[in-house]
């Protein structure tokens, strides 16, 4: 707490050295600070009579400034700001001179009460994090290798080869399915030519249905059936081959 | 205790003042200094020691009175008391703004020139405080609080140069706010 500092002189431009001022702006300037100057000259004022006196009596109506126990009423309070605030005041009163003793060093003990206390925690924290790490590890090996590997192997048979792999399979099923296909034939309207021939009667007639597993090996003698007068010719519709025509009737 | 009144009785006339030509009310001022030396009692622990008190001190005083100008209303107060001619900033005078400052306290006792003068004031005032941080801070450190460019760079915590750019950029903005006042 030095003495009372000494006035600065009047504004003038080459206080702002390292700001580049034109000629324009100088005269700017210094009219500016000529203003705030003014005022300041005008402005010139004591305070009244008892000044100081009031200004104790607030003070001593204040608590005294006890940084120790600003820090514990706000971790009563629970206000963690204020816990912060009040430590970083604590170490600023216990770490920087120009205190007395008798000041510093309850701020001291607090601080490295609680610079003990979160190391402890921290290296507790950490033990006990270890701990936990290293007992599941062994028996969750098992889950975690079996979690990402089905989680690897799926993206990579669907990207390329399963797609080539499918329908090198399907053409080897389908000689067997074709049979238990059969009923695509009823899908046959989509169909032209002679599955209609064969959707017809089977439409028709709804017994139909019954001889398909008979009818399984049709489909290598799929051209036969419809050179085969009895169905065809039973309802005498090859003139009228279109299904379109059955409803009609 | 008896140290801090020490301490009161050495700085409350510089408190006073700065607060003074912050809020242009004697009273006003002189509750804001009180606001401000109980504020610093309180936070004498976070005091860094850094430069002079009276400096630590200004700064608290001066937020604190900034804050009470932008609470009320601007008000164009009509001080009667006769104006010290011999004030802080004596010495020879530049020819920029003379004219201005010789015809505002030209005649101290006349009610003309006392209504110009305390518009003018008030003019100023309103100019400083529609200024942005942190230019209105550092006019205000320079200016009203009286503090060089090196105490202002300790109390605020920033580079000199950086305060002086502050205060060129300030300067600039208050001037451009005067003109456009009328005032310059």
């Amino acid at each position: 707490m030095g003495e009372r500092w000494t006035r600065p002189d009047r504004f003038r431009p080459d206080e702002l050295e390292e700001n580049a001022i034109h000629a324009g702006d100088q005269a700017g300037l210094l009219a500016a600070a000529r203003e705030l100057e003014w005022l300041a000259v005008t402005d010139d004022v004591a305070p009244s009579a008892g000044f100081a006196d009031r200004v104790m009596a607030a003070v001593a109506a204040e608590p005294t400034p006890r940084p120790v126990v600003a820090a514990a009423s706000a971790a009563r309070r629970g206000a963690i700001f204020g816990v912060f605030a009040a430590f970083g005041d604590l170490w600023r009163v216990a770490w920087t001179g120009g205190r007395p003793m008798a000041v510093r060093a309850p701020a001291m003990a607090i601080v490295v009460v609680v610079l003990a206390a979160t190391l402890g925690a921290g290296a507790l924290g950490v033990g006990a994090l270890g701990g936990l790490l290293d007992r599941p590890a062994e028996t969750a090996q098992p889950t975690q290798v079996a979690s990402p590997s089905p989680a690897v192997a799926s993206p990579s048979p669907s990207p390329a080869p399963s797609v080539s792999s499918e329908p090198s399979e399907s053409p080897e099923a389908s000689e067997s399915p074709v049979p238990s296909e059969t009923p695509e034939a009823s899908e046959s309207p989509e169909a032209s030519g002679s599955s209609e021939r064969q959707a017809t009667p089977a439409a028709t007639p709804r017994p139909t249905a019954t001889p398909r597993p008979v009818a399984t090996p049709r489909p290598v003698a799929t051209p036969h059936p419809t050179e085969r007068p009895h169905p065809t010719e039973t309802p005498d519709s090859g003139k009228t081959p279109n299904p379109t025509a059955t409803p009609h009737d | 205790m008896d140290a801090f009144r020490v301490l009161v009785e050495r700085e409350s006339r510089a408190v006073v003042r700065s607060c003074y030509r912050i809020l242009g009310d004697l009273h006003e001022a002189e509750d804001a200094s009180q606001e401000a030396f109980v504020t610093a009692y309180r936070a004498l622990g976070t005091w860094r020691g850094e430069g002079p008190f009276g400096a630590w001190l200004a700064r608290i005083a001066t937020r604190l009175a900034v804050r009470r100008a932008g609470r009320r209303r601007p008000v164009a107060w009509i001080d009667p008391r006769p104006i010290p001619m011999d004030g802080g900033a004596s010495g020879s005078r530049d020819s920029v703004g003379e004219a201005a400052l010789t015809a505002a306290l030209g005649s101290a006792t006349d009610p003309a020139h006392l209504a110009v003068r305390a518009e003018r004031a008030a003019a100023i005032r309103t100019a400083v405080a529609g200024l942005e941080e942190p230019y209105r801070e550092v006019l205000i450190l320079r200016f009203f609080s009286e503090l060089s460019l090196n105490e202002i760079a300790i109390q605020a915590d920033r580079p000199l140069g950086t305060v002086k750019t502050h205060l060129h950029r300030g300067l600039q903005r208050l001037r451009r706010s005067l003109e456009a006042e009328g005032l310059a």
